[in-house]
């Protein structure tokens, strides 16, 4: 089985392979090769993960192009895919065919939004399942079509069509320990182990789309969204547990529609700092368990943020969050946060700090680190991440994710 | 008669020397430059393009001597007005590989393309007096923004090669408070600036290196050197190629070119 899953990745590797060293097909390369290491406190494990992502173009005429980038990694997370061989992204782009119009074709990654962080209006592809304070989250790509349509020099109008869902690859031996962790202590003299847990998914058959207005004003753009798809994590929409104490999940994927209002730039009363602010009104299906409504009244979610670099170089880029990515509903709750880091003269070390702070339930998620830049294409970080908080804070979310890190890369 | 006669010879000599004398303040007169029409023809000798494409080797040194070497491709559209929107691309090194700004009108709109956000950030105008991507040139700088109309000029000196002028500004929307020039007096293009902060602190020196002169004696600079006086840092740009009046498409300025894999 082992094998079969990974064939189409060998199969894209070799072909690729192939393509880049045909005459007069010759593409255009970039590679990253990054080691991670972490060593997680709360669960005392130490994590390795190898990725070389191999980005490429190829120039089929001069507006059209054939354009990805691929992935090999293996890692031993207990939160990620133990192998990945795939395309990340591959795709055709064309330019100007139809005048004003730039289209792409195949599996490619749409982002919409403003905010660096946390946007709610960015809801057209999943992200690896682990939230990172510190570094912008790379995407997975998903199967669809997208275009912008240029209403002059100033007006943009975007539009992204996937045939399906493209869910968050959680590996289903996260969810069972997951599920087992929060539904089994609400069933008394039950004892389960995860091995006995069974989970089913609920396919989606909605086709994902949205549309997308921007302008350019003279100090800052401004957009207007509507996205039309579903949650990309998984809810339960049903449980059941067998004579043999065997407890099956159905996992779905509800929909959702997010009306959205974007901007960034520059502000009356705030010169100096660029300003950068998601909103979104979310109308979710209504969603039940076991007669528990899970997802029913429509609810916001925002991120208003402001970059700014003093004069000796210390960038900050803080701001106000009302719903993180993993909150719904009447869970959505504020925070600040901030993200700030310093260029020290003639010295290759940048240290940084980010941080999230509830202003529900003062819990507080940390990180601290330095980035240091070897050479031109080789650099390292380290960072210590930890979580100050009550028990069942609204950042406990994070818990899993205090520890130190460490992250090599070589840009070749 | 005789008395009459020389009378008369005399007032013949007078009016010559006068004239004389006249013409020579005249001549003097007309050699005097004025900085505002040393400024023009600073400008007049500026090669004349609708656009342009360089392709540039930069240079960041820092106060130890340490280089690191980037390299650029940029794109420039005169708009009129001394208004100049700009399109630049990192080539080298693979840290900044991909990394694209477009500057529209002396950076009155900034984008930032940034390859691992895959979408382009606009960044606030104030932000155009910031260094851009660790060099000493701001946003600003790039558009050569002392030679904005809307400073005022005035000669300071005038040496045996040079012109010195001074152009000043109260606008406190403007990144400096004066810039101190120095045109090369043969050949009336800028050799050196000199740039002081809104405090009045002398901050930054470029100079003009090396140009390069077309067949109709226009000017481009091929060699220029930032001095960040208070940082000690330099940051070298060195044009190695150059091509004007390019097939441009009139959306090619505008941030639907940041994400195009090849420019």
């Amino acid at each position: 089985m082992m094998k079969i899953k990974y064939y189409p990745g060998i199969l894209f590797l070799l072909s690729m392979l192939i393509l880049c060293t045909l005459p007069g097909l010759a593409f255009d390369t970039s590679q990253t090769l990054e080691y991670e290491g972490s060593f997680l406190l709360s669960q005392q494990t130490l994590n390795h993960t190898l990725t070389l992502e191999i980005d490429y173009f190829h120039e089929i005429t001069d507006n059209i192009f054939l354009e990805g980038d691929l992935m090999i990694r293996a890692t031993n997370k207990e939160i990620g895919q133990p192998i990945v061989i795939a395309p990340n992204e591959i795709y055709l782009s064309g330019y100007s065919i139809i005048e004003n119009l730039d289209i792409k074709a195949g599996k490619i990654i749409n982002r919409w939004g403003a905010a660096d962080i946390f946007s709610p209006l960015d809801n057209f592809n999943p992200a690896p399942p682990e939230v990172s304070l510190t570094k912008q989250k790379s995407k997975i790509g998903a199967l669809g079509i997208s275009g912008t349509y240029y209403l002059g020099n100033s007006t943009y109008l975007y539009g992204v069509i996937l045939p399906r869902v493209m869910p968050t690859p959680y590996p289903d031996e996260f969810l069972k320990s997951n599920y087992l962790l929060n539904y089994v202590s609400g069933l008394p003299g039950q004892e389960f182990d995860i091995s006995k847990v069974e989970l089913n998914y609920q396919e989606t058959e909605n086709i994902v789309w949205g549309l997308r207005l921007t302008h350019s004003f003279p100090t800052f753009d401004a957009g207007i969204s509507y996205y039309r798809g579903n949650y990309m994590d998984p809810f339960p929409v049903n449980l059941s547990i067998s004579p043999e104490n065997m407890m099956e999940f159905t996992l779905g994927y509800p929909s959702k529609q997010v009306i959205g209002l974007e901007f960034q730039g520059e502000f009356p009363g705030i010169e100096g700092a660029t300003l950068r602010g998601d909103l979104a009104y979310v109308i979710p299906e209504k969603w039940e368990l076991q007669g528990n409504t899970l997802l029913e009244e429509p609810y916001f979610q925002a991120i208003i943020s402001a970059d700014y670099t003093t004069e000796n170089n210390l960038y900050l880029n803080g701001g106000f969050i009302y719903g993180l990515p993993f909150e719904r509903g009447n869970e959505c709750s504020p925070y600040i946060y901030l993200n700030t880091s310093k260029e020290i003269e003639n010295y290759d070390f940048k240290p940084f700090y980010a941080g999230v702070f509830s202003l529900k339930d003062a819990s507080m998620m940390n990180v601290i680190g330095v980035d240091y830049q070897l050479t031109d294409s080789v650099s390292a970080s380290i960072n210590y991440s930890f979580l100050l908080e009550d028990e069942q804070s609204k950042l406990s979310q994070f818990e899993r994710s205090q520890g130190i890190y460490l992250s090599l890369k070589w840009l070749f | 008669m005789l008395n009459k006669k020389n009378n008369n010879q005399y007032f013949i000599i007078f009016i010559i020397v006068g004239l004389f004398f006249a013409f020579n303040l005249v001549a003097v007169a007309s050699q005097q430059l004025t900085a505002d029409e040393i400024t023009d023809k600073v400008k007049e000798n500026q090669a004349d393009y609708q656009n342009s494409k360089t392709q540039t080797e930069m240079v960041l040194i820092d106060q130890d001597g340490k280089e690191e070497i980037r390299e650029i491709l940029m794109f420039k559209k005169d708009e009129g007005d001394d208004k100049i929107t700009m399109l630049m691309r990192f080539l080298s090194p693979k840290s900044v590989e991909g990394v694209t700004l477009l500057s529209i009108e002396n950076g009155d709109k900034i984008y930032l393309y940034l390859p691992a956000y895959q979408k382009p950030r606009r960044i606030a105008g104030s932000s155009k007096q910031e260094n851009f991507m660790g060099t000493d040139f701001s946003y600003e700088d790039l558009s050569m923004d002392y030679q904005n109309d809307d400073y005022q000029r005035e000669l300071l000196k005038e040496t045996e090669k040079q012109y010195i002028l001074k152009a000043i500004t109260s606008d406190e929307e403007l990144s400096y408070s004066q810039f101190i020039l120095y045109v090369n007096k043969e050949k009336f293009y800028v050799e050196k600036v000199e740039f002081f902060a809104l405090d009045g602190q002398h901050t930054k020196t470029l100079e003009i290196k090396e140009v390069n002169f077309d067949d109709e004696g226009k000017i481009t600079p091929m060699k220029m050197e930032m001095n960040d006086i208070i940082d000690k840092h330099q940051t070298q740009m060195n044009i190695n190629e150059i091509d004007y009046n390019l097939d441009l498409s009139d959306s090619f300025f505008t941030i639907r070119t940041l994400q195009r894999p090849r420019l």
